[in-house]
């Protein structure tokens, strides 16, 4: 199949080898919904990607028009340099973990997990020691003449992921592979995939819209709004340097502070906010004097201290202590602001003994380094 | 303690269970069992011309003698006279043969009719479903000889076929086992395509989309995934279909040749023409025990489904 001639722009970065799966400005249109709009996204060889975002953003359709049961409208698939996106789906050298992972509700797990190889026309001969292997590693062994329907939720999923695995796939797609199990196996799961990943050195690309499950598991985390990517950063950059006030409030929990932008430079910005009052961070923003900005800090980064304290460096606020959610690990404190509006700050619970720190209804100063705050102007 | 408390409060309504167990079980002895026994009682009798046709009569009024009189007559002749009238045998064979052949037909025409209707949009599919039982509106009757009345030598499918010069001279439809197999897939689709859309559309169709990820081609999908999935729909729809056209009296006797007779036909002879009872009895009770072997196959396919499911 003759490649498509690829402009500058999209052939590969020098210096970099070329990505095994590249996504360029695809589209796919349901009637009137656009459920992916024009996303260009290059995945390299043996990376674990995470495609995270609210359900019904699109990320199922950008996974299936890799593994072909979606067509785009625009744009071309490339898998390993070549264009994919006019190959069917039973030719291409990826394989796809389904959402409910459609078993073969006839086959046994053995004959679920044979299926691949059969239609390859492999042997017999070696297609036994191959799924024995597989169902080994996957702790299966014993269970080869159950069908699917007498295995538990945990055992479905590790045969859908041997019956995927066991083709060696170029690019392994998995949809919401832990959403069907319950929290504690999830948890487990999410590292036992993540380990399989680092032993295969298998490229992975997760759908998720559960973003522990991406942060925990993915090299780099895509995150997906309305049909289109709107950050590609490893999870550390994503939650600490969201660069949008969208992608800010749905990673994690953050407290944010209209304002308006005094002055941005080399040295930093400050940015005055009716609620927080004057507040400095580090970084410079691509802003002017006079916009309109959003101060962004996260929970975990604001400090209690008695209200008389000298805040010194530190960007500062008071208010009055509302109420403490106990979590266990952390509290949750809710502060109402005395120039208006509500703070969350997290505190972990280090000691065993002596209560909470503060009670509720205490006057609070709420401080934070300025390189903890973030300023956002989109 | 609770085990006990339980126990007592349950005990009424197992009770209660085994009423409504008895139920179906009263119904299959009043109808089924009961007229079963009279058949076979029959069919061990000889004709007479008497009333009723047949001897020997039970009578009770003569006591332990008459009792013993009447098993005494009883015999297996008229089952020696099946086998030995080769009708009788060249009957049941062209059963046979149409209620396999039809079935054969009635899948192949069913199948693309049953997948097309499972994968409509849903809102559609109330109103293809209508249009399968829709002819049921219809008297069955009506609908045969309607059927006559295209297929007679100036009619609709002559009329037709000689428009668009597919053919020069009428054919000759009526009277044929053509027109029989067109009378019965015609009568029986809906109760071959019901059964098949039911399993169809309770598939998912993402286990398609599994085969194809996995390399498997859509045809191949097909005979790998749809139709080992469809089978408990074939097996029924096949049941459902292949054991009246057996014993199907009123499509060969109003559009099928003289020529052929199937075993319905025979056994209306005998009965209301002959008016041979017993021989006529004879005959529904083999007809009975060869359409019972593809119903114990059925049973011990559903037994193994159920088994699976657990
Ligand atoms: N086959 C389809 N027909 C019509 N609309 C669809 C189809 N598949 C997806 N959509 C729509 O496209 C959007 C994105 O869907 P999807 O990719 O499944 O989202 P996600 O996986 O992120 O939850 C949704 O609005 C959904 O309703
Ligand atoms: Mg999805």
């Amino acid at each position: 199949m003759p490649d498509r001639q690829l402009s500058d722009a999209e052939s590969a970065i020098p210096g970099r080898p070329p990505p095994l799966v590249r996504f360029a400005s695809v589209s796919r249109r349901f009637g009137p919904v656009t459920a992916v709009d024009s996303v260009s996204l290059d995945i390299a060889r043996g990376e674990f990607c995470a495609l995270l975002g609210p359900s019904g953003c699109g990320k199922t359709t950008l996974l299936r028009m890799l593994a072909g049961f979606e067509r785009p409208d625009e744009g071309r698939v490339l898998l390993d340099g070549e264009d994919i996106t006019d190959v069917p789906p039973h030719r291409r050298a990826v394989n796809m973990m389904f959402q409910n992972y459609a078993l073969f509700p006839h086959l046994t797990v053995e004959a679920n997990v044979a299926f691949g190889l059969r239609q390859e026309n492999m042997p017999a001969a070696e297609i036994r020691p191959r799924v024995a292997d597989m169902l080994a590693s996957l702790r299966l062994d014993g269970l080869e003449k159950r069908k699917p329907a007498q295995l538990s939720g945990g055992q479905r999923q590790r045969v859908a992921l041997a019956r995927a695995l066991v083709k060696r796939p170029k690019v392994f797609l998995l949809d919401e592979p832990l959403a069907a199990l319950d929290k504690k196996l999830r948890s487990e799961t999410q590292f036992e995939l993540r380990e399989l990943q680092r032993k295969l050195g298998m490229t992975f690309i997760v759908v998720t819209h559960d973003q522990e499950e991406a942060m925990s598991m993915a090299d780099r985390i895509a995150v997906m709004n309305r049909g289109s990517i709107v950050q590609v950063a490893p999870p550390r950059d994503v939650y600490e340097h969201p660069i949008s006030r969208w992608i800010a409030e749905f990673i994690g929990e953050i407290n944010l502070f209209e304002g308006v932008i005094d002055s941005t430079g080399p040295s930093g910005t400050w940015v005055d906010t009716p609620a927080a009052g004057r507040v400095h961070t580090p970084n410079e923003v691509p802003a002017r004097k006079g916009d309109n900005a959003f101060v962004a800090v996260r929970p975990e980064k604001v400090l209690l201290a008695p209200f008389d304290s000298d805040p010194g460096a530190y960007n500062s606020a008071s208010g009055t202590l509302v109420d403490v959610a106990y979590l266990g690990d952390t509290s949750v404190c809710r502060i109402k602001l005395d120039r208006g509006g509500f703070m969350r700050a997290t505190i972990t619970n280090a000691r065993r003994r002596g209560g909470e720190p503060v009670a509720p209804g205490a006057h609070v100063a709420l401080r934070w380094e300025p390189d903890s705050a973030l300023v956002l102007v989109r | 303690m609770t085990a006990l408390r339980s126990a007592k409060t349950r005990a009424p309504s197992t009770l209660g269970r085994r009423m409504i167990v008895l139920v179906p079980y009263l119904w299959l002895c009043i109808f089924f069992l009961v007229p079963f026994a009279i058949v076979f009682r029959l069919s061990l009798s000889q004709t007479a011309i008497a009333q009723p046709p047949y001897l020997p009569v039970f009578d009770p009024a003569a006591g332990w003698e008459g009792i013993r009189d009447f098993f005494a007559a009883l015999s297996l002749d008229n089952y020696r006279i099946l086998f030995s009238d080769t009708l009788y045998v060249s009957s049941y064979l062209k059963s046979l043969q149409v209620g396999l052949l039809s079935t054969l037909i009635l899948l192949v025409v069913a199948f693309p009719i049953a997948y097309g209707m499972a994968r409509v949009p849903r809102r559609l599919q109330p109103l293809l479903l209508m249009a399968v039982i829709l002819p049921f509106w219809t008297a069955f009757l009506i609908r045969i000889y309607a059927w006559i009345n295209i297929l007679q030598r100036d009619g609709l499918l002559n009329d037709v076929l000689q428009t668009f010069g597919l053919i020069g001279e009428p054919v000759t439809w009526l009277a044929s086992d053509t027109a029989v197999y067109i009378g019965i897939v015609y009568s029986y689709l809906p109760f071959m395509v019901l059964p098949l859309y039911a399993v169809l559309e309770k598939m998912d169709e993402s286990l398609l989309e599994a085969a194809a990820d996995l390399g498997c081609p859509r045809w191949k999908a097909f005979w790998l995934v749809t139709v080992p999935l469809a089978l408990p729909g074939i097996a029924a729809g096949s049941l459902l279909c292949f054991i009246p056209i057996v014993g199907e009296f009123v499509i060969p006797d109003l559009l099928g040749s003289s020529q052929t007779i199937m075993i319905g036909q025979t056994l209306w002879t005998e009965f209301f023409g002959n008016k041979d009872w017993p021989v006529a009895s004879a005959l529904a009770m083999l007809l009975l025990c060869v359409l019972i072997v593809p119903i114990v196959v059925y049973q011990h396919m559903q037994s193994k489904v159920l088994e699976r499911g657990r």
